[in-house]
């Protein structure tokens, strides 16, 4: 009676130690594994953001876009809107970039409501659709461009650079 | 004399049960402060931003009209640096740009901004707005020899 007793006492003593020790190496697993998601989370968002930004960069930096020396500061991330006027009339240029459609988005100064640029408004509106594909398109990703022409003051007569706040928008072909 | 060997035998039971408990809940503790401690020393760095370095980049170079000619914001901050005039025009310039730029409203995954120029003596432009987060992203820049502007997107 009293050896049963002692080995039922050494089962729950066994019994009591492998609980605390699995549930110790569960609780020691569960923290390593959420420290490691959360951070390949976040990396993965940073990465894909930064992968987005870039390209759009590479697109608002490229020859057809970019100001060059035209302007005084322009040199990264400045379009010329010009330029974009020209281009947007270009077939040639209808499978030169690997995208579904570009556009470009005035942000700054504000327009009561969404013009389309052409000829005929050109530079009083807010929206440049340069390329549009006719695919399923993907998102859009964006990249804050200057967009910079040379203008004309009314009373002096002299050509100052005019640049506004805009966006450059991208979509990629959905398959 | 076997009374009291089973008195002896529980007691060291009892000793080793309580030892155990012990040992779980420190382990537990400790894990749930390292825990904190490696969250808050994740959050507090700010995660280098394309976006916002493209935004200040663009921002330094828009063009405004001050005192009847049209100069780049690049050298409106000089002249508010250098002569201190023209600070209200950047300011009012530089806030609504901003407002426009970045959506703090409520439903929207930017929850506040903080737009910083400043020098190693004083602070030309402080814009601030919404609620300042652990998780920001952000970008400084420098603008002329000895200014800087910085901001930083909270989330």
């Amino acid at each position: 009676m009293v050896k049963n007793k002692k080995a039922q006492l050494k089962i729950q003593q066994m019994a009591f130690m492998l609980i605390a020790v699995t549930l110790f190496f569960v609780l020691i697993g569960l923290f390593i594994t959420g420290i490691v998601f959360s951070g390949l989370k976040k990396s993965s968002e940073v990465l894909e953001e930064e992968n987005a930004m870039l390209l759009v960069s590479e697109l608002s930096n490229s020859p057809e876009f970019s100001c060059g020396e035209a302007f005084r500061y322009g040199k990264t991330n400045c379009v010329d809107s010009d330029k974009i006027m020209i281009l947007r009339n270009m077939n040639e240029y209808a499978d030169f970039w690997d995208v579904a459609a570009i556009e470009i988005r005035k942000i700054y100064p504000a327009y009561e409501r969404e013009t389309e640029c052409s000829e005929e408004n050109y530079p009083d509106c807010n929206v440049m659709e340069i390329y549009s594909k006719s695919v399923k398109k993907g998102a859009y990703n964006s990249n804050f461009v200057s967009l910079c022409r040379k203008e004309k003051n009314a009373e002096t007569g002299e050509i100052y650079d005019k640049c506004e706040l805009a966006k450059l928008l991208v979509s990629y072909e959905q398959k | 004399m076997n009374k009291n060997k089973m008195n002896k035998n529980k007691k060291g039971q009892e000793e080793m049960v309580g030892f155990t408990v012990i040992i779980i809940l420190v382990a537990v503790i400790i894990l749930v402060f390292l825990g904190f401690a490696l969250q808050n020393r994740g959050e507090s760095k700010a995660i280098e931003s394309y976006e916002i370095e493209s935004f200040l980049q663009s921002v330094i170079q828009y063009t405004t009209e001050y005192n009847l000619q049209h100069i780049y914001m690049q050298e409106l901050i000089k002249e508010c640096d250098i002569y201190d005039e023209g600070c209200t025009e950047l300011n009012n310039e530089l806030e609504n740009i901003l407002e426009k730029s970045w959506n703090v409203e409520e439903g929207s995954k930017i929850r506040g901004y903080k737009l910083i120029i400043y020098t190693k003596d004083r602070e030309i432009i402080n814009i601030k707005k919404g609620n300042e987060t652990q998780t920001f992203r952000g970008h400084s820049q420098q603008l002329t020899d000895n200014s800087i502007i910085s901001m930083e997107i909270y989330s």
